[in-house]
Order: structure tokens, then sequence, then C-alpha cells
């Protein structure tokens, strides 16, 4: 054996949003000499575009770095971890993958919603926790305040807590240290059967599916046949190999090791995210706890601007699958929109990825309806159904039960906003739960509210309500009986599939009127009068119009500018090829995302 | 030979108007004689051009303000318009301000041969005129009417509507004005603003209300059916006039005729060319004291754009496009090359075998119809 095992460490940073983990990563690479200097973007571990301009991270990237201590070589193995609640399952399974965990902590803002959701889950797998303040730079960093924060409220004792300014470089060292010292080395046979764990992959158009994985008892090398034990597919093994942080091939990984596993694997689905590998012959016959199939819970369906673009659309889904095994998507046809795909994402912030992904990677003009979420219908003939698409909605006659999707929300604000922030939860048919203060300046509410609500316009009406200061978290808890009808909004006499949606029937009158106001003012006037019709079952509840266009005339048209005047009428005509046909009606695609858009 | 139409562009005002994006400085007298020099110059030089192709049937001065000339400038501007090219001029319009008119300047435009006054009124009412930075009073602006008509010229008047604090009453008041003094044509148009000028950032900061879509249509509804009240009729979307008072001028761009334009900013229209006068005064008179004309081609014409221009402009005028004309320059039968497109608007046209025309309650959204057709 190259290396002992006790001198690896396989750890993780766990955060809020915003609180310095990814410039904490790039530190430790720094001190450990793992990137020359000259290769050290800001955030490397975030590869995305995306990843860097929202300062989180999408896609785990795990590291290995060699850091001599006491004397004393080390091997540590760094994971990183998606900084977001839509991940929270890939989060818990790059935690199973390490001993302990870094848990950062800003020393201004103190503990943040996320900073518990991701503690809680490290304690769920068994790891250590080094609380580190980071930003103690800052004017308004309180690291003694936020230490006594985290004795309290997470009982972890933070009195030698490292003080760190990730940005300036300072008390890196220090949390090295205690990475070293705190933290237990990997335990795991060598000689036993290969256990192998899963906590990410990603597409590789040479080396097909390369699936990210720390090993946990036994050796894996180049030419063994290994099995996934989920599905019992085999494949052989070509390569295996560390992160460096660039792939580096190895001899072999074993118990203990944190690496990647190249197999020919054509489809990143065979590697599943909380898989466990073993080996084809003579393997383990039980696979490692905590895996789960990964479901989507928001929809949205998701349409070329430009119909003829619907193949590239396709295209384009099928490469971000590759690597995005939580993404799913069917084929749908809508009467408004045209062909396109209904897909199913893990939560809102997943949903904003793809959809800017497939616009900005592959140069695409999408129209997306508005996010709706999988509701369980039981027939009245005994079947049970999962809608996700609100027109696939049986007639009400054949429904029996309609059952929606319920989250445990924490809402973590100063004390100031418990008001409206207890208001804007019941508006939003919140169940509350629980109320307790962190400290005198930090409450958390906890709410049992419908993911439906959640997904309308709970995260803006957060933040103006609060002025951006309270944080959400939110896991979803399972499904409900629910008294629920479908809004169907009607332009000019037809029924526009692409805008209907279910709703709670308490809320069914106020929000077809709202979506009615709101197609008036963006839908524009057009050649005859457009009657807009919010109705439920067929019974109107709602009715605008938006009146006949008037006045839509080139000015003057003298000799002067011919020339111009004709661009402008091009122009104008453009603007309308964006516009979707609905029946006798143009609509412009905002209008498909603005019917969420309308708290006051 | 055939007929062409000559504009005149004069750049000079007393003031700008709050809503004007126009070629346009405020006049200074040196200013005005080395312009008018330049003019003349640049007739001369389109002479040696033009001469045996076509004969000069209409002129128009416009601007800016052609009347902040001296009568002696803007004659020595005809006389050389009337020597250097081959003349016969059948109509003759000059725009005026009512502030810088008077019955003696009338007196010689009609010695000229002058036939036709169009006045820079844009609202009888004190409050939207102060508001839109026109500087005349009522009392002016009617008074410029009378010594026009007196003078026995045709007099058109412009009207602006959709001005801040204007009325439908003051639209009233403009037609009874109209009727009263014996005014036979109207120019109605209704404001847009243009990028760079002073309402524009108003409105742009906040500072400025404009009555909106529905009561500066109701202004156009009003005015058009006063004016037909009183004996007018409208035969192009923004002008209406007593019978046989069309400015024939005008009348060439809509019909895509042969024009050609002299002075700043002046476009032309000369065969299948479009073409440009620079808009900036050093620009302009480098080219010209070199002995060169300063036009720069702005587009030649395809015949499709020819084609989409007759039809974008023509349906502008309410007996609309001429289609044996079409046919017989184009060599293609309209009605069967544009079938499927004028299916699709079909609802909204008046279609016989000699001419298409947009029905009178389109008229106001014709650029929904124009752009089917020739896109």
């Amino acid at each position: 054996m190259p290396k002992g095992q006790s001198k690896i460490r396989n750890f993780c940073i766990v955060a809020h949003i915003d609180h310095g983990k990814s410039t904490l990563a790039d530190r430790i690479m720094d001190v450990t000499s793992t990137v020359a200097k000259r290769d050290a973007k800001e955030q490397l571990l975030d590869s995305m575009d995306i990843e860097r301009e929202r300062g989180i991270t999408i896609k785990l990237t795990p590291v290995k770095m060699n850091y001599v201590y006491d004397g004393e070589e080390y091997e540590l193995n760094l994971i990183d971890t998606p900084g977001h609640v839509d991940f929270t399952y890939e989060v818990s399974r790059s935690l199973k993958a390490c001993e302990g965990a870094i848990l950062i902590v800003d020393a201004s803002q103190g503990i943040e919603a996320q900073t518990l959701t991701n503690v809680y889950l490290a304690l769920d797998n068994d790891l250590e926790i080094i609380p580190v303040i980071n930003k103690i730079d800052l004017p308004s960093a309180r690291p003694d305040e936020v230490k006594m924060e985290i004795e309290d409220v997470i009982g972890l004792d933070a009195s030698d807590a490292p003080l760190v300014s990730a940005k300036e470089g300072i008390g890196i060292e220090k949390v090295l240290e205690q990475v070293i010292t705190l933290l237990p080395p990997p335990s795991g046979n060598i000689d036993a059967p290969l256990k192998a764990l899963i906590f990410d992959s990603y597409y590789d158009s040479y080396k097909g599916a390369i699936s990210f994985i720390r090993v946990f008892d036994g050796e894996v090398k180049a030419g063994d046949k290994i099995k996934m034990m989920s599905t019992s597919k085999t494949f052989d093994v070509t390569e295996v190999g560390v992160f460096v942080p660039k792939m580096q091939p190895q001899d072999s990984l074993s118990a203990g090791d944190v690496g990647y596993l190249c197999a020919s694997i054509k489809n990143v689905s065979d590697t599943k995210v909380g898989d466990t590998i073993t080996l084809a012959e003579g393997g383990v016959t039980e696979p490692l706890a905590g895996y789960k199939e990964v479901a989507p819970m928001v929809y949205s369906g998701i349409y070329p601007a430009d119909g003829a673009k619907y193949n590239d659309l396709k295209d384009a889904l099928e490469k971000l699958k590759l690597n995005d095994a939580s993404l799913v998507y069917e084929p749908e046809v809508s009467t408004a929109l045209g062909f396109g795909f209904r897909c199913g994402f893990l939560g809102l912030l997943h949903m904003e990825i793809i959809e800017e992904r497939l616009e900005r990677e592959f140069d695409l003009d999408l129209v997306t309806t508005a996010p709706s979420v999988s509701y369980q219908v039981v027939k009245t003939n005994g079947d049970t159904e999962l809608i996700s698409n609100p027109s696939n909605l049986p007639p009400a006659s054949e429904i029996a039960e309609m059952q929606e999707p319920v989250v445990k929300a924490f809402l973590f604000t100063p004390p100031e906003y418990v008001g409206t922030i207890m208001e804007l939860c019941q508006d939003k048919r919140g169940e509350f739960v629980d109320l307790t203060y962190l400290e005198a300046t930090r409450v958390r509410i906890e709410y049992s509210i419908p993911l439906n609500e959640i997904v309308y316009d709970f995260f803006d009406s957060l933040k103006s309500r609060t002025k951006g200061y309270a944080s959400l978290d939110y896991e979803i808890v399972g499904y409900k009986k629910s008294d629920l009808v479908k809004l169907d909004i009607m332009l000019n006499g037809e029924v526009c599939d692409a805008l209907s949606l279910i709703v709670h029937k308490d809320k069914a009158y106020a929000r077809g009127r709202a979506i009615a106001e709101k197609l008036k003012e963006v839908i524009p006037r057009q050649m005859f009068e457009i009657p807009i019709q919010a109705s439920i079952g067929g019974k109107v509840i709602a009715r605008e119009t938006v009146k006949a266009m008037r006045k839509d005339v080139l000015a003057k048209c003298y000799g002067g500018d011919i020339t111009r005047k004709k661009k402008l009428l091009e122009k104008q005509k453009e603007g309308k090829k964006r516009m979707r046909q609905v029946g006798s009606v143009q609509l412009p695609s905002e209008a498909f995302m603005s019917i969420l858009k309308f708290d006051k | 030979m055939e007929n062409i139409g000559v504009y005149i562009h004069i750049p000079f005002c007393l003031s700008r108007c709050y809503y004007c994006d126009f070629a346009s400085s405020i006049a200074n007298q040196e200013q005005i004689d080395r312009y008018v020099e330049a003019v003349v110059k640049e007739i001369k030089l389109l002479a040696t051009q033009i001469k045996y192709h076509y004969i000069v049937d209409t002129v128009y001065i416009g601007g800016g303000t052609p009347s902040v000339l001296s009568a002696k400038q803007l004659g020595r501007i005809v006389f050389n318009l009337r020597k250097s090219l081959k003349c016969d001029i059948r109509e003759f319009t000059v725009e005026v301000n009512p502030c810088s008119v008077d019955r003696t300047k009338i007196t010689a435009y009609k010695r000229m041969g002058v036939t036709r006054v169009s006045i820079g009124v844009q609202t009888f009412n004190p409050e939207v005129a102060k508001a839109i930075g026109r500087k005349h009073t009522p009392e002016q602006a009617v008074q410029a009417t009378k010594w026009v008509v007196e003078s026995g010229l045709d007099c058109s008047v412009d009207a602006m509507l959709g001005l801040p604090n204007q009325s439908i009453e003051d639209v009233d008041e403009f037609v009874d004005i109209v009727q009263a003094n014996g005014v036979t044509h109207v120019s109605a148009y209704m404001l847009k603003l243009e990028e760079g000028t002073a309402m524009y950032k108003a409105k742009q900061q906040g500072k400025l209300e404009l009555p909106d879509e529905d009561a500066t249509c109701d202004m156009y509804d009003r005015i058009k059916s006063r004016l037909e009240d009183i004996g007018f009729h409208r035969y192009e979307v923004s002008n209406f006039c007593r019978e046989n008072k069309e400015s024939r001028h005008n009348l060439k761009y809509w019909q895509c005729k042969p024009y050609v334009g002299v002075g700043l900013a002046a476009h032309s229209l000369i065969g299948n060319r479009r073409l440009y006068n620079p808009s900036d005064f050093d620009e302009y008179y480098t080219k010209i004291d070199q002995g060169k004309l300063a036009q720069r081609l702005e587009q030649k014409l395809s015949i499709e754009d020819m084609m989409s221009e007759r039809i974008m402009l023509g349906l502008r005028m309410d007996n609309g496009m001429d289609i044996v004309g079409f046919n017989s320059d184009f060599d293609v039968d309209f009605l069967d090359t544009y079938r499927q497109k004028l299916q699709k608007v079909q609802q909204y046209l008046n279609i016989s075998k000699e001419r298409v025309s947009i029905k009178q309650e389109y008229m106001g959204v014709m650029n929904v119809i124009i752009s089917e057709l020739i896109f």
C-alpha cells in the first residue's frame, strides 16, 4: 500500500450561500500548492460560468492535496458540495464520502438557514464538524457573538474555531491543522470486497460517464469488472485516478481514497448518485445505506420561441441530461406553444439554471410556462395518477381526491419581520409549527406549506417584505390531501392550455382576477378586442378586456426617410414574430411567466 | 420627359420647438446668406444632371422655417431654380411660421409664383402652444391664414394632436377657425416623441404628461369627422382638404414619383435610387464649395423594394394604391402575386381590379396590414 489510511483526511466544506465556501476552498488549494498561481481563477472549483456568476456550486468537484504537517505528509481530499436546497440529496451523498466537514459561518451574518440544514445533514452522516468563522476582515465582523451563536444554536464547541478571512488568506493554516488533528482518518478494510460510493458523475465525450467515487472497502483498478448495485449493470473499468484538481490516472483506488472511475459508461443515468459500486464477481451483497432515486418536484414546459428550433432544443436537453441525471424531460404538445418538453427539476434554482444554460450555452430562445408541482390524483375508479401538467388533469367528475406536495419550511429572520413573514406564510396556506429565538436578533420560524405556493412567488415576496433579510430553506415531507381546482384562462373565448394552472379552491378567485389583470397589462392591443376570462370548470370567475388597437401608423412619411421608416416596420414585424399565436391572439412570451408575479 | 418635384430645405428657425428633431438651427443673417448661396450653387449643379430628363412641376420649400428668409433671399433661390431647371410649375408651396410672416412677405411669395402656403399652426390654444415651445399667439396664427387667403393663395394649416393639456374642445375650435378663415387644407399629425427632443427627455424624467393613446385617437377621430362635416375629405392618413386641394407635391411621396431634395438633409428619389444630403452644415458646404453634389446613396432599390414601397406608401392614401399602374410599371399581376398575403388581411381592405385601399376604420392601424403585405 503506497500510503497509510492514517495519513488521509476526507472532508468537505459546508456553509450557507455566500458565506465563502468556494473562496476558502481556493485558499486551501493555494496553501497546499495544489494549483499553480497562474491557473488560479477565482473560485476554482466552480467550473461553470453560471456557478461563478451566481457564486454558487452546482456540480461537485473533489480535489486531492498534499500537505506536510508536523513533519508528516498527509493526503487531503476536499469534496466540494453544492450550496443549495435543491441539491440536498447530492449534498448528503457527498457528505457520506467524508469523515469530517468544515462548517463556515460568516462572521457578520451568523447562522443562516442553510447553515443549519447542512449541519444537520453532516450530523446525519456522522461527520466530525470543525466550525470556522470566516470574513473576519469585514468591519461588521462579530466573531465572538457568532461563536456564541454556534454553541447555543448548534451545540458545537466553537471556543477553538479558527478565525479566518479566506479572501485575505488569514488563518488558513489553522484550518488545515484542525483538519489533520481533529478529523478522523478513514477506516475501511482494503482486503474486503470492493464497496465504493458514487457521489457525483459527469459526462466526458471521450471517456463516457465518469463517476466520482469514495472507496470504503477493497480496491478498484483498471481492468476490474464492476457492478452498479442499484441496476446490477456491469462495466469494465478503463481508468481510475484522482483530481489534483485535473484528472490524474492512478494504478488503483483503495479503501479510504477519493477519486474517479471510468468504465466506458455511455449514460450518466447508469452512474446514479448514491449508488454503490462493487465487483461483478465476489462483490458485496449489501449496498451502502441511503441510496434513493431523485424525484423531480418542480415542472415547467419549455418550448422554443421559434417553433422551427424544436430539434435544437431536443439536442440541447439531451446534452444537458448527459451531465445531469436529475433533469427529466418528455415531449409535450401545447395548442398554444406547439412542440416542446415538460421538464422536471429538483427545485426552482435547478429550473432556473437549466433554463439559463439552455439559453446561454445552446443559444436558444425559450418560452417557459409557469412552474408547477406534481399532484397525486386519486380517480373515482380507484386509479392514482401523478399529474405534472395542469392540462392533463382529468375532468372534475373523475377525480375522487387530490393531493399536493407539502414542505417543511424554515425561515430565518430578524425579529422585526416575524409579523410580516407569518402573514405571508398564512396567506400561502402555511400551517404554523414552531418559532424559536436563536438569539435576541434572530428568529427561526417553521411552517408547513404546500410546495405549490412556494413555487409561485414565495421567494420574491419574502425578499421584498423583509428587505432581503430573511432566508428560507425547505424540504419536501410528502403529499397531503387538498381541495384543488384547475384554473383555465380563456383568450378571445378559447382556453390557452399553457396558461392553465392548479390552485387551491380558496385562492382561485383571487388568483384568477390577478392573472386576468396581469395579462391585460402584458398583452398588446391588437386589431380586435380581446376578452380575457379566468374560469373554473367552465364557470367564468374573472374578466378583463384588451381593447382593440387604434393607433399603429408611421408618422409623416414624406420624402425624408422612407428607408428608415421601412426598417421601422420591419423591426416591428420582427418583434411580432417573437409572439405566440394562441388562436387568433398574439401573446408575448413573457405572458406565460408573468402569471406568477403579482404580490402586492 | 418625366415630371419631378423639387424640395428645398431651409434649416433655420427663430427657436426650436420642444418636439422637433428636424435638421434646423437658430437663424443668423450671415449664416442664412451663406446657406442661400450654397443652395443656389447646388441647384445649378443639379441642373447639369436632371435638366434634360425632368420637368419640375411641383416645388415645396420646407424646413425648418422658410419664412425666416427675407423675400429677397427666397427670391434668389426661386429665380435660380426657374433659370437652371426646366420648369412647368403647377404647385408651389412655402411653409411659414406665424411669427416670421407678414402681409408683404405673402405678397412677395405670390409674385414669385407661389401657389400655396402651409402654416405651422399646430394648435390655437395658447396653453398648449406654450407647452410644446411654439412662440406665436393664436391671434398671430389666425392673422397669417387671413393674409394668405386674402392674397388668393391656397392655405394649408398643420395641426398636432395628443399634445400636453390638449382637449377635444381644442380640436373643435381648430376646425371652427379653419372654416371661418377659408383654409382649404389641413395636415393633422398625432404627436410622436422623437428621441433627443426636449419633450422626449421630459417624458423620460416623468415631467411630462400626455393624453393616452385613446384620448389622442379620439382627437384624431374628432378632427376627421368635424372636417368632413364642413366639406373636407381625407386623402391621406394625415391630410385633409377641400375638393382638388390635395398637395400634389406630397402625393408624389406616396405614389413613389421622382423628387429631388436640395439643401441640408434633403432626400431624393431619382429612378431607383434614394439619396440624401448630409445633415451637417460643414460637410454640406465643403462638398458644394468643391463644386460637387453633396448627395449620398441611401439605398439602391431592387424591384422588390420598389414594389414594397409602392404598397407601403400607396396604402396611406384613402383611395389607396393604383393596381393598374403597379401592374404596368412592374409587369406583374398584383392581385395574383400578392394573393396569399392579401387573403390574410382582406377583411381590412377594399379591393377592386383598379385599386386596393385600406378600409376607413382601419387607416389608424395600417402598419399591421402593410407589414403583412410587404414582408
